[in-house]
C-alpha cells in the first residue's frame, strides 16, 4: 500500500485524495482538487454493506464490498469545475462535492 | 429512493436487455429459431449465475477478490463483450448475405449458437454484478427500510427493462426483415462502441495507459457529453466531447476493421 502510494506520487506527481464511505455517508463531504493535472482518488468502503462510488458525468463507477478499496485517476479538469461524487447505493446521503481550483 | 433505484436499475440493465432483445429478435428470423433462442436463454442464465458468483466472491472472499480484482474483472468483461459483439455483428452480416444459399453447415451453426450464448451471457453478467452486489448486501444486512425499498425498485426496474426489450422484439415483427437486420446490426455496433469508450475510460482511470494527447478537441460547448441528449449519446454510442488521442485511434481502428470486413463479406462463400 505505502510503496504503491510512493511509486505513484513520485512517478507523475499525481495528488492523491482519499474518500471513505461509512454508514451511508462519504467522508469528507467536500473536496478541493487542483486544476490542470491528473488527480488520484482512493475509495475505501468501511460499510456497512457494499457501496458504489460514482461520478456520473465522468462515467466513473467503482462498486466495492464492505472493507474493500480501489482508486480512480481523474483526467485534468478546468478551474471552477464542480464534480459530484456520490455513493450510488445511498444516493441521498452519500455525497462528496468536489471543486476544482 | 424507490423511484431513484427503479430508474437506475432500468437504465443500467437496459443495455443488457437490449442485447438480449436484439439476439432474440434475430433468432426469431432464423430457420432453426428454437436452437438460437435456447442459446440466448442459456447465455442469460449463465450470465446471471456468473454475476451472483462474482458478487458472493466480492463480499465473502474480499481478501482474494477485493476492489481492484473486481474492477479488473469488470474491465476484462467489458472488452470481451465488445470484441464478441463486433465478431457477432460481422458474422450476422455475412450470415444474412448468403442466407438463401448454403449457410447451413453444422460447424457454422454451432459457432453461431456459441457466439449468441456468449454475447448474451457476458452482457448480462457485466450489468448484473453491481445490482446483485447491492441486493446481496441488503439481504446480508437484514434489509433496513430504505434498502428494502431500493431492492424493490431495482427488481421492478429490471422487470421494466425486460418489458421494454420484449416490446421491442414483438414490435420487430411488424418491420421488414431486412430492416430488422440492419437495425439490429446498428444497435449492436452502437452498444459495442459505448463499451469500447467505457473500457478505455476505465483503463485510463486505473492508469494503465496514457491518453497520448488530451483533449484533441473540445466540443463540450456545442454538444456536452455530461447532460441531456449528449449524455445519452455518451452512454449508448460512446460519444466523448473531449476525446483523447487514444480514444480517437481506438475508434478509427475499430471502425476501419468493421468497414473492411463488411466489404469483403460477399465474396467469401
Amino acid at each position: 500500500m505505502l510503496t504503491a502510494f510512493v511509486a505513484v506520487a513520485s512517478a507523475a506527481e499525481t495528488p492523491v485524495f482519499t474518500v471513505i464511505a461509512k454508514g451511508g455517508h462519504l467522508i469528507p463531504d467536500k473536496l478541493v482538487i487542483p486544476a490542470g493535472q491528473r488527480v488520484k482518488l482512493i475509495f475505501q468502503n468501511q460499510g456497512p454493506g457494499p457501496e458504489e462510488f460514482e461520478i456520473a458525468e465522468m462515467r466513473i463507477e467503482k462498486v466495492l464490498a464492505e472493507g474493500a478499496e480501489s482508486f480512480a485517476v481523474l483526467p485534468p479538469r478546468k478551474s471552477g469545475d464542480r464534480i459530484r461524487l456520490f455513493g450510488d447505493f445511498h444516493p441521498d446521503s452519500a455525497v462528496c462535492n468536489i471543486t476544482v481550483q | 429512493m424507490f423511484t431513484n433505484a427503479l430508474v437506475i436499475a432500468w437504465r443500467e440493465s437496459l443495455e443488457a436487455m437490449l442485447v438480449v432483445g436484439i439476439l432474440l429478435a434475430w433468432a426469431n428470423m432464423q430457420s432453426d429459431r428454437t436452437r438460437y433462442r435456447r442459446a440466448v436463454l442459456f447465455g442469460v442464465s449463465g450470465g446471471i449465475a456468473c454475476a451472483v458468483l462474482v458478487a458472493i466472491a466480492a463480499t465473502v472472499a474480499r481478501e482474494f477478490f477485493s476492489g481492484d480484482a473486481l474492477d479488473i474483472f469488470q474491465i476484462l468483461l467489458l472488452f470481451l463483450t465488445w470484441a464478441l459483439i463486433t465478431q457477432m455483428v460481422l458474422w450476422m452480416h455475412a450470415h444474412a448475405r448468403h442466407l438463401k444459399a448454403h449457410l447451413h453447415r453444422q460447424a457454422d451453426k454451432a459457432g453461431g449458437q456459441l457466439g449468441v450464448a456468449l454475447v448474451a451471457g457476458f452482457a448480462v453478467a457485466r450489468e448484473c454484478i453491481e445490482m446483485v452486489m447491492f441486493l446481496f448486501g441488503a439481504f446480508v444486512q437484514g434489509a433496513d427500510q430504505g434498502a428494502a425499498g431500493m431492492a424493490g425498485g431495482i427488481t421492478i426496474g429490471i422487470a421494466a427493462a425486460s418489458a421494454t426489450a420484449v416490446l421491442g422484439v414483438r414490435g420487430a415483427r411488424y418491420i421488414r426483415m431486412s430492416w430488422v437486420l440492419r437495425i439490429s446490426e446498428g444497435l449492436l455496433l452502437a452498444i459495442a462502441a459505448s463499451m469500447l469508450a467505457t473500457g478505455i475510460d476505465r483503463v485510463l482511470a486505473r492508469d494503465w495507459l496514457t491518453r497520448l494527447a488530451d483533449p484533441v478537441w473540445d466540443a463540450s460547448a456545442w454538444f456536452n457529453d455530461m447532460h441531456g441528449v449528449g449524455r445519452v449519446f455518451a452512454d449508448y454510442v460512446g460519444y466523448r466531447a473531449q476525446p483523447s488521442l487514444l480514444w480517437l485511434l481506438a475508434f478509427a481502428t475499430w471502425a476501419a476493421l468493421i468497414f473492411w470486413q463488411m466489404r469483403r463479406a460477399p465474396e467469401k462463400s
